[in-house]
């Protein structure tokens, strides 16, 4: 080993510290050791030794030379690489500083930033926490990809409940699930047994419900499918909230019995609150299914548990195999064609998926806006920051680590911003929690769930680099050297086109959200100035769930109606009382009538009344007369027909004193089939869709037909409103109808909830909308400003030869407006493009609506020239002479 | 030198190493010379064993080294001890002269009389 001459350092008079990092650590241990061999090798030869016994003694001492030289590398490679992380994250530690003293030397922008960022972020959490509980979260069911429904599907491809005498024949054809069970409801009911009669939501299931779930029991034991038999009344389950606010608490299960329509129920098991199917439900009764239904009366949902190993295809050909085959066999009796099988999680939340896509869309756009706003400020403010970063450049600081400095800013500011979004989601989402009635978004509990944080994070991130981007690519196009001689004096150049098009980015999707908006409020409002016959302001409601126990019959039901009706008369402030079985937009029966005299057969909505609820609802009678004393149960039996229903099926004659009958629920539940005389027409309501036409509907009075109003509305006319009687109707009603659970609302509120979904969707947007819009003024108005205070000195001297200062400020105005046309026309072709997604939630309204386009370029041109002649008022101001001092 | 090199105990070879570049900055060769003149070879170590041990203590942050010339004109690492190494002499110091004084204690003392159980 010749290791005196070779290897030698070059410079190495120069003992500098960090020389050690430039060389692999391998080599630098060889030369280590190579070095203390030839010293070896020296001293012995000055002993006297001949150079090449020299050498082999100096390897005997030394020992096994690479073993050691092995050891040394790694002890020294790990050590390197402790040295190059601490060193790392020195630099880091060093930058984060340096952009927490730049930032807080800059407050105002700095808190703009963060206000900006966390507006854009915050926006996308609120979105996405709740499409994170509802499309990703798994349902809290043992492996819950498992879990199906089955639905039927008839001729026209519609989706129908299921026909009892079918699900028993899938039950026995199937071989692809482990499980099936059937269920109906939840059914607001009336409930016995507690501490006081309430009314909750029941759902009547078969023994293996909780098989296919695979629920757990919190109290109590699930009974098995094998204990239901037939003919039993069944057995409760109910759940955690139903046993803590109902029962009080109770862990002896066996003391406890509640009462619903009449038959007492064991309650056997208490379920843990996660466990909420379906939807909403507060009791499950547990029976044997009813054995003898027909196979075209659709009253089940059946959900399933696939087998192992059996996918969701497989399952869906074989159920359409067997439907096909049970629509052959038993053809005429059966009118569903064929089976359809989807996941659980969809058939739940499925219907959520493209209102929260389209909500992501345009909480997504308000980030971008916030970025492209940003990126504009940062640009400014990086050109004001040049001399620094140049003498930075200047002392030793490379490209990548000033960059790297920059990004730290931009990082920190996003993060802060991300923080500030977190919460400002939250706060939003507890109004949102307020505002939204759970059924409209299905809003569950939401949380600080990792996949939150994480997605936070990453738009923290992906912002960072958004609006960071802008001046770092500017920052490649001149040399330290030109920065540092300064004297950029145009707003003109490559930084002026940069910002061109954030503004035109920013004009564009602000353009985009707010035609959005303005279809949803034209939408909306189109649907709140239908009339729809009736006037539900001031009119308090009273839902009544009577307990079958306590009013068997139809007489008790009179009872009960004949003394409420008067009592609540007379409470002061109340005018007029009446009794429905629906309120309008609340639901209802409907189904054929015959006509006397007429071949074919009429259709129509089916109420049950009494004539102070035509009053109560300011509905008017347009011929004959309402419902009064005289007609009793016994008299002759009398229906009111409404406007609709008259034009439809007697045109221009008049239908009072003509006769219908058949009213099919009725003679359904009172096997009688009467001729009915019309002894009045009321005015049209519109009893099922503020949207959709007019319905024909029958009212029959409910002296003579009480079964049908027993869970009925009692409806208050009153002259102040809701808060003032309240309390009056409630001891009234409590005084007079003790075993009655009741709820007191108001007819707006019932008959408004379907306007929830619409007015939901028109704030959220027009919320995002609106804060788009403020975002990309205040964008404009910094650049505009910005750029009159550059070119200042210009503009002074362009003053000072003779142009009038008004001129130039129009110029300023003109040119600033270039971009915002531009980002107009683009938002525009974005709006065409884009609009068969906002398609689906318009109601007569297109989605090219002219006024709402005309509208969204006036509003935005308007706010834009106004955010530009801000700061080029400025420019009339300008003083020559101190202008041109300035530099 | 007559007599036979004996095993070195483990921890040792720290020891005089950090004693050994405590006078100054001193690379390898140096410190092995150091060793074998200092202890007349008593103790059986070769002097490749020596290099792991500097790299150690330097991953320790007890040493500090750096490339330098000798005064022959050949390259060498030069160790350095740190203010850390200074101070983890000082207890190494303590603790030998005591565990050395102790084991002298013992070795020329009286056995005590046999017996007992």
């Amino acid at each position: 080993m010749d290791s005196g001459g070779r290897d030698r350092v070059t410079g190495s008079g120069g003992r500098r510290r960090g020389r050690l990092f430039e060389r692999p650590v391998r080599e630098d241990v060889r030369r280590e050791l190579d070095s203390h061999l030839a010293m070896k090798v020296e001293e012995l030869v000055s002993r006297g030794w001949s150079p090449a016994a020299a050498l082999s003694e100096a390897e005997r001492l030394f020992g096994d030379a690479a073993a050691i030289e092995t050891e040394c590398s790694a002890i020294a490679a790990r050590q390197r690489r402790s040295m190059l992380l601490a060193r790392w994250f020195e630099t880091v530690i060093q930058d984060v500083r340096q952009g927490v003293r730049v930032l807080g030397r800059q407050r105002a922008f700095t808190v703009a930033a963060i206000l900006t960022l966390g507006l854009g972020i915050g926006a996308n959490v609120a979105v996405f926490s709740v499409i994170d509980s509802l499309l990703l979260a798994p349902l809290p069911y043992e492996e819950p990809s498992r879990l199906v429904t089955l639905t039927e599907l008839n001729e026209q491809g519609v989706t129908i409940p299921v026909a009892e005498p079918n699900y028993m024949d899938w039950r026995s054809l199937s071989t692809s699930f482990v499980e099936l069970s059937a269920y109906r409801g939840p059914f607001a009911t009336p409930v016995l047994g507690g501490e006081a009669p309430v009314r909750r939501s029941v759902s009547i299931v078969t023994g293996e419900f909780f098989d296919v779930m695979r629920a757990q029991a919190l109290v109590g034991r699930i009974p098995e499918a094998s204990e239901i038999l037939a003919g039993d009344a069944g057995m409760a389950v109910v759940s955690e909230s139903f046993w803590q606010s109902v029962l009080g608490g109770v862990r002896d299960l066996g003391s406890l019995s509640i009462e619903m329509g009449g038959y007492p129920f064991p309650v056997s098991a208490v379920l843990p609150a996660r466990f909420d199917f379906p939807l909403g439900t507060d009791v499950w009764v547990v029976q044997y299914p009813s054995a003898g239904g027909t196979r075209t009366s659709h009253n089940y949902e059946v959900v399933a548990r696939l087998a192992d190993g059996v996918t969701l295809e497989a399952a869906q050909s074989e159920m359409a195999a067997i439907g096909g085959r049970l629509a052959e066999a038993y053809a005429g009796s059966i009118d569903a064609v064929t089976v359809g099988v989807t996941r659980l999680s969809d058939a739940l939340y499925g219907s959520y998926r493209t209102p929260l896509l389209l909500l992501l869309g345009a909480s997504a756009i308000v980030l971008l806006v916030a970025c492209s706003n940003l990126a504009s400020a940062v640009l400014a403010r990086s050109v004001v920051r040049r001399r620094e970063v140049a003498v930075r450049a200047s002392l030793g600081a490379s490209r990548p680590r000033l960059l790297r400095q920059l990004l730290t800013e931009n990082l920190l500011l996003s993060l802060v911003g991300g923080a500030a979004g977190l919460g400002l989601a939250f706060a939003v989402l507890v109004v949102l929690r307020a505002a939204a009635p759970a059924q409209v978004l299905g809003l569950r509990e939401t949380s600080l769930s990792l996949p939150l944080l994480m997605f936070t994070l990453l738009l923290s991130v992906v912002a960072a680099l958004l609006f960071g981007l802008a001046p770092a690519l500017r920052s490649d196009d001149r040399s330290a050297a030109t920065l540092l001689r300064g004297g950029d004096r145009g707003g003109t150049g490559r930084r002026g086109t940069v910002w061109s098009v954030l503004v035109a980015a920013e004009v564009g999707l602000a353009f985009v959200l707010l035609v959005a908006a303005g279809l949803l409020i034209r939408s909306f409002r189109e649907v709140i100035s239908v009339d729809p016959g009736f006037d539900s302001n001031d009119v308090v409601t009273v839902n009544l769930y009577v307990p079958q126990s306590m009013y068997p019959d139809d007489t008790a039901l009179i009872g009960l109606h004949a003394s409420l009706v008067p009592a609540l008369e007379r409470i002061p402030g109340v005018t007029r009382v009446g009794i429905v079985s629906h309120l309008p937009m609340t639901g209802g029966v409907n189904g054929g009538v015959d006509i006397e005299g007429e071949a074919s057969l009429a259709y129509g909505e089916y109420r049950v009344a009494d004539g102070g609820y035509f009053g109560a609802m300011r509905i008017p009678l347009v011929r004959g007369r309402l419902f009064d004393e005289s007609d009793r149960p016994g008299a002759t039996e009398v229906a009111v027909v409404d406007a609709a229903f008259a034009r439809q099926y007697f045109g221009d004659t008049d239908p009072v004193g003509r006769r219908i009958r058949n009213l099919r629920n009725d003679s359904f539940v009172y096997g009688t089939d009467n001729w009915v005389t019309i002894i009045g027409v009321v005015g049209a309501v519109r009893q099922r869709s503020y949207v959709q036409d007019v319905n024909p509907t029958v009212y029959v009075p409910a002296t003579q037909r009480p079964w049908r109003a027993r869970d009925g509305v009692l409806t208050l006319r009153t002259e102040g409103g809701a808060g003032a009687v309240a309390a009056a109707v409630r001891s009234e009603v409590s005084r007079l109808a003790p075993q009655v659970p009741f709820e007191i609302g108001t007819a707006r509120a019932l008959a408004g909830r379907q306007l929830d979904d619409p007015r939901f969707a028109m704030l959220v947007i027009g919320g995002f909308g609106v804060i788009a819009l403020a975002l990309a003024a205040i964008g404009i108005h910094g650049v505009v400003a910005y750029s009159v205070e550059r070119r200042r000195r210009e503009m002074g001297v362009r003053i000072a030869l003779g142009a009038v200062p008004q001129g130039v400020a129009r110029r300023v105005v003109r040119d600033a407006m270039v971009p915002v046309v531009a980002g107009v026309v683009l938002g525009l072709g974005a709006s065409l493009a884009l609009r068969r997604f906002v398609e689906s939630a318009l109601v007569s309204v297109g989605p090219g609506d002219p006024l709402t386009l005309a509208g969204s370029i006036i509003l935005l041109t308007g706010v834009a020239l106004f955010a530009c002649a801000l700061p080029a008022v400025r420019v009339t101001r300008i003083d020559p002479i101190s202008a041109l001092r300035a530099e | 030198m007559t007599e036979r090199p004996v095993p070195l105990l483990r921890g040792t070879l720290d020891v005089m190493i950090l004693k050994a570049v405590s006078g100054g900055s001193m690379h390898g060769y140096g410190v092995s010379r150091w060793i074998a003149e200092t202890t007349d070879d008593t103790f059986e170590v070769q002097e490749g064993a020596l290099y792991p041990a500097l790299r150690r203590l330097e991953q320790k942050g007890l040493l500090e080294s750096e490339w330098g010339v000798t005064e022959t004109g050949r390259e060498a690492r030069y160790y350095t001890l740190t203010e850390a190494g200074r101070a983890g002499l000082r207890s190494e110091v303590r603790m030998w002269t005591r565990y050395v004084e102790a084991m002298s204690r013992v070795l020329r003392a009286m056995a005590p009389a046999g017996g007992g159980v």
